[in-house]
């Protein structure tokens, strides 16, 4: 389960009211590189992770990327905060006030709502990991393209270090994956002996003799 | 050296620390390891500006929560690095310990905490004030 501590991992003090930097800003909410993408694929993908090291590693990043969910809504929310709809018109947010005032929305910069295929899980560890060193990846360069948007610097603070944390992700996700490469190589069984998924011994892979065939009738 | 406070409770230990960021700098680069560091452009980590005790003690509490934090996930997958794990459990211990003080002096961090006795629980909310 989780639980709630009442603090911000990194402080965030936006001052200046700025439309559209928050209408930017909500890619990295709701986007396909965004936090709460990150955060709900890694806690999905922990369950059919093939070890302790790899169930602890998407558990703990996946917990991590809820903080930074909070981080960017409330980045989203103090931009927007103290706007008039007038602002909000010729920001062209007046359609996102349409729909949900100043409530917080999780899209893209585009306006395309978040949607659950951007968990991308296959179930196959190497597959997953591939994905989710591609999303830490994406979403630092978004990151980086986002502060070059801005001359902020209540703004750009927490996005340099936003776009840190996704250079440490990727580091622990590409250590991982060379592991279960490795032992994939190796042939290894013993990652988890019991798992039916992985890393079948050699005999799984050799013809069947005809009379191992059920007889029917 | 940290201005605020001294990190000698974890000196001496680590073989492996001469490559890890004290938490402050660590905190304020967003990263505890300087072999993992990346810049961007000419850009350089925020300055973190303090105006009250308040801020202060949540700024040490964040600062060492995130030294841990972060070898929380090394250890995750080196979880045999000894002196990494020791290190670990001083971050541990010192945060717990600034969590105590912050929260005796300014109110719960968390609902199930001892500082909640008049449930102020449900005052002042991060996003919201000037919430370092």
């Amino acid at each position: 389960m989780f639980s709630y501590q009442k603090r911000l991992q990194y402080p965030v003090n936006i001052k200046k009211k700025d439309l559209r930097m928050a209408k930017y800003l909500v890619t990295q909410y709701g986007g396909p590189n965004g936090e709460l993408g990150a955060a709900l694929r890694y806690l999905n993908q922990k369950m059919t992770m093939p070890d302790d090291k790899g169930k602890a590693l998407l558990n703990d990043i996946g917990t991590e990327e809820l903080g930074h969910v909070e981080m960017l809504e409330t980045m989203i929310y103090q931009l927007m905060k103290d706007a008039t709809l007038q602002e909000l018109k010729e920001a062209g947010l007046d359609t996102h006030y349409a729909e949900h005032a100043k409530a917080l929305f999780p899209t893209d910069a585009n306006g395309v709502p978040f949607t659950v295929a951007y968990f991308a899980t296959t179930g196959d560890p190497l597959a997953d990991l591939s994905e989710d060193m591609a999303a830490e990846q994406k979403a630092r360069a978004v990151y980086e393209n986002l502060i070059d948007l801005t001359d902020d610097p209540d703004v750009i603070g927490p996005l340099l270090w936003l776009r840190q944390r996704e250079i440490v992700h990727y580091a622990r996700f590409k250590e991982l994956f060379e592991m279960y490469e490795k032992q994939l190589k190796k042939g290894a069984n013993e990652i988890n002996p019991d798992s039916p998924m992985l890393y079948m011994d050699e005999s799984f892979f050799q013809p069947a003799g005809f009379n191992s065939y059920p007889t029917l009738m | 050296m940290n201005q605020y406070y001294d990190y000698e409770w974890m000196r001496g230990y680590v073989p492996s620390s001469s490559k890890l960021f004290q938490p402050d700098i660590a905190f304020r680069n967003g990263n505890l390891f300087s072999n993992l560091y990346q810049g961007y452009k000419n850009y350089k980590p925020a300055t973190l500006n303090i105006s009250s005790e308040k801020e202060r003690k949540m700024m040490e509490l964040s600062e060492v929560c995130f030294a841990a934090h972060e070898l929380n996930l090394y250890l995750d997958i080196h979880p045999e690095d000894r002196s990494m794990f020791l290190l670990f459990k001083d971050y541990q211990k010192k945060a717990d310990q600034l969590k105590r003080e912050y929260e005796e002096k300014y109110g719960p961090l968390c609902v199930d905490s001892e500082m909640n006795n008049n449930y102020s629980w449900n005052q002042s909310w991060p996003w919201e004030e000037n919430n370092v």
